[in-house]
């Protein structure tokens, strides 16, 4: 399962929250063996903690962008 | 004549009492209340309260005056000789016993043929299919950086900045751009060329707001055809919720102002938080009953499982193949005896034990399925299930045909007997002689002289005594 823990820490909050929307579903419809319900839970809570990782995420950046000599360059921008 | 004299009494009223009454004259008429007038500023005079000026034309004047409150929403500073067009009110100043226009909004005159140009844009950009809703790109739900195409100092990027703190957490990327004036147009073109660049989700073009004048860049067709060639989605934000400009027609999506825009592109956190939470209370909700209802299957299956259960329903069906064995035994016996009365030497031809060889590898089968019970050796209740209903079925089903081949075996051989039953024989002619303990004597050696035999003819028997035996050369 931890292969799928950093299979997961790759992937985008709509992708894990879709796939977390997914999974729920899959179990809710029912009739999996109990591997597959165990192996759908387990998954399930490592995209429940993904998505719960990137939301609580505070850091951003903000930047101003500004094309010299045809290239883009980014510069830290402050506001009052 | 005395003033007693005088039949009725004037009214006299005071100053105050006549300007008053000429003060709400004016605001009881609707056609100078709300009007729009037009004309040149002259005399202008800035004070801490507001503008004071006077709105001439070729042949009158009217005092005016513009309040702070109505100033500050201004976005030109008015000027000595300017051509406007002022919406307001007359007042009644009271005291000094003046009017004058209190003038709300002010627009520079000269803006007829921007209107004509604005809907002669809009027309044909819309024939041509800029605006299409087809054409129209749905916002990425959780966008990880927004671009914002507006000025560097302007309330806009500010306002976006601090609307989307408390927001799904994304990057800001501002292209400075000129939103007014001359290159303006340029400039946001521009802005939107470098931010397609520059792997954002989403991009916000858009100013404060202003005149039409000061808004009038995103009315220009290139800012229109940049908006609309963008790979990425754009959300416009120009001016205030009133303000419509070509710019907001073509965008994606039109946001109310730069604040509504950012919560437009960013979802609360404390929204998406409790779908996160209603997603984690489904998948537990989902997990129990999954649980719950396998359990429940399991104990069915259990109790079927149930090892000594198990056990002894296979001892039973051991118990019953003893039992159908006894039966098929004692079946061929009774046709053998049957078979053996007509004709004894019949028994080389049944063969009794091949059908309860038959019966004895089903026991075996049973056992082996015993066996592997015992083991557990299946992983799933699937394949436990499976086996059960297996191992229920098809010993009853093996057995039956088992007993009805030996049947249908045994019934062709007892015709087959009858074929060769010598008592037809006796039909045509041929007796047959036995020995006194029934054995039928087929050669002269099996015959003593002086033994008893007995001579079966076709409608009778008949004792009698050998005398005399030759065997033949």
């Amino acid at each position: 399962m931890s292969d799928y823990a950093e299979e997961v820490e790759k992937m985008s909050f709509e992708e894990s929250i879709n796939t977390l929307e997914g999974l729920v579903k899959e179990l809710e419809a029912g009739g999996l063996d109990l591997d597959r319900s165990i192996e759908i839970f387990e998954k399930a809570v490592i995209l429940r903690n993904h998505c719960r990782k990137i939301l609580d995420e505070s850091e951003r950046k903000i930047q101003k962008i500004m094309e010299s000599s045809g290239a883009l360059k980014n510069e830290d921008f402050e506001v009052d | 004549m005395s003033v007693e004299h005088r039949p009725l009494m004037p009214e006299v009223i005071s100053v105050t009492e006549l300007n008053t009454r000429v003060k709400e004259l004016f605001l009881k008429t609707p056609a100078l209340n709300d009007i729009w007038v037009s004309g040149e500023i002259s005399g202008l005079r800035k004070y801490p309260s507001g503008y004071y000026f006077v709105l001439k034309d070729a042949g009158s004047e009217i005092h005016a005056v513009m309040f702070n409150s109505a100033r500050m929403r201004m976005d030109f500073e008015p000027q000595e000789n300017m051509k406007v067009r002022s919406f307001g009110n007359i007042g009644m100043y009271v005291p000094k016993g003046t009017y004058q226009f209190i003038v709300e909004v002010m627009e520079k005159s000269g803006l007829g043929d921007r209107y004509i140009a604005f809907e002669a844009l809009k027309k044909r950009l819309g024939e041509e299919g800029l605006f299409d809703a087809s054409h129209k790109r749905k916002l990425p739900p959780y966008p990880r950086r927004i671009g914002v195409v507006t000025s560097q100092s302007g309330a806009v990027i500010h306002d976006i900045i601090m609307t989307s703190a408390s927001r799904f957490t994304a990057d800001i990327i501002l292209a400075p751009a000129k939103v007014q004036g001359d290159g303006a147009a340029e400039s946001i073109v521009e802005g939107i060329r470098i931010l397609n660049q520059a792997d954002v989700d989403v991009i916000i073009v858009g100013r404060g707001g202003g005149s039409i004048e000061d808004l009038w860049a995103f009315n220009e067709e290139i800012v229109a055809r940049a908006i609309y060639n963008s790979k990425v989605p754009i959300v416009s934000a120009v001016g205030h919720e009133t303000d419509f400009t070509i710019a907001d027609f073509v965008a994606d999506v039109r946001a109310p102002t730069p604040t509504g825009a950012a919560a437009i592109i960013l979802r609360d956190k404390t929204e998406i938080g409790s779908e996160i939470d209603s997603l984690s209370a489904r998948l537990i909700k989902a997990m129990q009953s999954d649980l719950q209802f396998k359990s429940h299957s399991f104990e069915i299956l259990d109790s079927k499982l149930d090892l000594k259960a198990a056990t002894e329903e296979l001892n039973l069906y051991s118990m019953h193949l003893d039992e159908l064995m006894r039966t098929a035994d004692h079946y061929i016996k009774t046709k053998m005896t049957e078979a053996k009365g007509r004709f004894s030497t019949a028994d080389v031809r049944l063969r009794p034990s091949k059908a309860l060889e038959d019966i004895d590898s089903l026991r075996r089968m049973v056992e082996v399925s015993l066996d592997r019970l015992r083991l557990g050796s299946m992983s799933t209740l699937e394949n436990r299930k499976t086996l059960m209903d297996g191992i229920k079925e098809r010993p009853d089903r093996a057995i039956i045909s088992k007993i009805q081949d030996l049947d249908s075996r045994l019934e062709k051989d007892s015709k087959m007997l009858d074929g060769l039953n010598p008592l037809n024989v006796l039909t045509r002619g041929y007796s047959m002689i036995t020995s006194q303990d029934g054995k039928v004597l087929t050669a002269i050696d099996d015959i003593d002289v002086g033994a008893s035999v007995t001579i079966h003819m076709r409608d009778g028997e008949a004792d009698a005594k050998i005398t005399n035996k030759e065997k033949r050369k």
